[in-house]
């Protein structure tokens, strides 16, 4: 692993120790329950966001060369089905930590792309904030919030959740969401799902 | 000193912030491939505050202070990703906009949040008239100050300290010949660590010996073992010695004390990093590295610097630690050690050529650096001096004719430029620049 993260210059994605903030920890089971469903959720709240579906992350794979983890989407479908609090006895359960990175990675990639869009809305919900306004105001945060809760609904089997529990859920993926979509990226998220899940 | 100092300076423009960065290039500079820098101070200006929405406000102060400031927004907004959904309120709260912090925390720039979208920004030794002690960023805007921050760290990164090393290339030094010294010596104390037994070089100097041993503990796997076959004399540089004897390499005691204070002033537990580059080695014990330049985390770019920069002729070094450890204990011998830098026989050989007959006529007020060329046949081709002393000391340097004979000849097609250091106290360093391919 030293040898292939010292190539830089043909370094696998998920070798290149720089994106992970060094040398990469190793979650235990209990923790990569809690990654499982954190990047389920951060998959879901670009989806929410951005409209985007299983071809854009189908196709980030391709571009970050981490197709032989995520190469269709069957296989897509099976690593967010290893939430465990998804609906469903289909999926299987596991998710290892290389699927892990992929999935952040591709996660990472996505919200990139679509940084102008998450920018844009952060700063809408700021802007309506300041103004002690509810956030439901902006077109944009809105569909989003309906979107988000509609999929979350849909998908877990979390009877937990309120629509203002889910309210304040969407929202605060979306504000972390703005900081994934940095260069850093990719650390940041991995380093997050580290830590919550502890 | 008559040569210039021009001033470099760097922006960085997010969408609320400017992050303005200036510093100058070291003289340095003119034989480097980038950039030298020093004295860098920062300006970071924050456009449309909440509360001061028409004014900008200015910070400002130096590379610490700018290290300082990265590192706790770096670190704060993992603390903010990793927080839950309940763990803050939509709306802050009412409350003061002056906090107080506490007297031992006065100089310190800390984080805190005040609601999901606003965190106030301690300012502690940042703070001026203009700012007061806090200001209040929005979630966009502590986005912008991290990016700008970040995309700093990372230029500063990619500064002469630290280069991406297609070849083993020595780094230029970002600061004064003193932090060369320093360097160097500590790559030659960790060298030195696993010298074991009677194969030891430096045995007249027990209390250096001893204060290199603790402060390290390398890796088992890091160097070949060390044979145990009886020694034998051979003829190999060194660069540092306990004692002075005839042999003007031989270094005074007080600089092996100094370097292997350095050495675990600097070093926590680093391994060789010579043979095998491992995700502990310490950076510092390289030539490529940059001691002030550090980033939070490991830097592959570094590990990489260390994988090729002595790997390059692994069978060489192999070989040249092989005859190393099974040299004598003969003075003569002890004086010409190899070094983790003689990557090319050459490199030993200037060093060997010129310690033995360096003897100025007054010791330099500094270390002089020179860039010395060795042509094809090996014989001389160039000397350059870097800097106003070694300018004024080049007559004296025992360097033979251009086109004499000079050392061996290079591998076919090379013209390698080695980078050689003059210290005051009569020691001769010297490293690989360039292989000139």
């Amino acid at each position: 692993m030293d040898s292939s993260v010292n190539a830089i210059a043909t370094v696998h994605p998920l070798a290149d120790a720089r994106q992970w903030g060094g040398p990469v920890a190793s979650p235990d089971g209990d923790q990569l329950d809690n990654i499982k469903t954190q990047l389920d959720l951060v998959l879901l709240c670009l989806e929410a966001l951005t409209g985007l579906g299983s071809d854009a992350m189908l196709q980030a794979a391709s571009e970050l060369g981490v197709q032989d983890m995520v190469g269709d989407r069957v296989a897509l479908w099976r690593l967010r089905q290893s939430n465990p609090i998804r609906r469903g006895t289909g999926g299987r359960k596991k998710l290892d930590i290389e699927e892990a990175r992929s999935l952040v990675l591709i996660s990472c990639h996505l919200a990139q792309n679509h940084h102008a869009t998450i920018r844009r809305a952060v700063c809408l919900l700021e802007d309506l904030t300041e103004q002690n306004r509810p956030p439901h105001q902006a077109a944009l945060l809105g569909d989003y919030l309906d979107q988000f809760t509609n999929l979350y609904q849909e998908r877990m089997e979390d009877d937990h959740q309120t629509p203002a529990t889910l309210t304040d859920l969407g929202l605060k993926l979306l504000i972390d969401l703005l900081f994934y979509s940095a260069p850093q990226g990719v650390r940041r998220l991995w380093m997050a799902l580290l830590d919550r899940s502890r | 000193m008559s040569v210039l100092s021009p001033t470099i300076s760097k922006l960085y423009t997010p969408p609320t912030c400017t992050l303005e960065v200036t510093a100058k290039a070291s003289p340095l500079s003119r034989w480097t491939r980038t950039p030298t820098i020093k004295s860098l101070q920062f300006l970071l200006s924050f456009d449309s505050l909440a509360q001061r929405a028409r004014d900008s406000v200015e910070i400002y102060g130096d590379e610490t202070q700018l290290s300082a400031l990265t590192e706790t927004v770096t670190q704060y907004i993992q603390t903010v990703l990793a927080s839950r959904p309940t763990d803050l309120p939509l709306f802050p709260s009412e409350q003061t906009d002056s906090p107080v912090p506490s007297p031992e925390d006065s100089g310190a720039v800390a984080l805190r949040p005040r609601s999901l979208l606003t965190h106030e920004l301690l300012l502690g030794n940042l703070a001026t008239a203009q700012s007061g002690p806090s200001l209040v960023l929005k979630a966009s805007q502590l986005y912008d100050l991290a990016t700008a921050l970040e995309d700093c760290t990372a230029d500063l990164q990619q500064l002469p300290s630290v280069i991406a090393a297609e070849r083993p290339v020595v780094m230029p030094f970002l600061r004064s010949a003193a932090l060369v010294l320093l360097t160097v010596g500590l790559g030659t104390a960790t060298w030195r660590l696993f010298q074991t037994g009677p194969i030891a070089v430096n045995t007249s100097s027990p209390s250096s010996t001893t204060a290199m041993a603790p402060s390290a503990t390398p890796a088992p796997s890091a160097l070949p073992p060390v044979p145990s076959a009886p020694p034998r004399a051979l003829n190999l540089p060194s660069i540092q010695l306990p004692t002075r004897s005839s042999n003007p390499l031989a270094a005074a005691p007080s600089a092996q004390k100094d370097v292997a204070s350095s050495e675990r002033s600097a070093s926590t537990g680093s391994t060789a990093g010579a043979s095998r580059p491992t995700k502990n080695t310490q950076p510092s014990q390289t030539v490529a590295s940059a001691p002030e330049v550090r980033g939070a985390t490991q830097d592959a770019n570094e590990q990489q610097i260390v994988a090729s920069a002595p790997s390059s002729n692994s069978m060489e070094r192999s070989r040249a630690l092989t005859q190393s450890a099974k040299s004598a204990p003969d003075p003569q011998v002890a004086a010409r050690q190899s070094t983790l830098f003689d990557t090319i026989p050459q490199v030993a050989e200037v060093r060997d050529y010129v310690a033995s007959r360096w003897q100025p006529a007054s010791p330099p007020p500094k270390t002089l650096e020179y860039r010395v060329t060795v042509n094809g046949d090996g014989s001389l081709g160039a000397v350059e001096p870097l800097g106003v002393s070694a300018q004024q000391y080049l007559g004296q340097v025992p360097l033979p004719q251009t086109s004499g004979a000079f050392v061996s000849a290079p591998a076919a097609g090379s013209r390698p430029s080695i980078r050689m250091l003059l210290h005051q106290d009569g020691t001769v360093q010297t490293f690989l620049d360039t292989t000139g391919q």
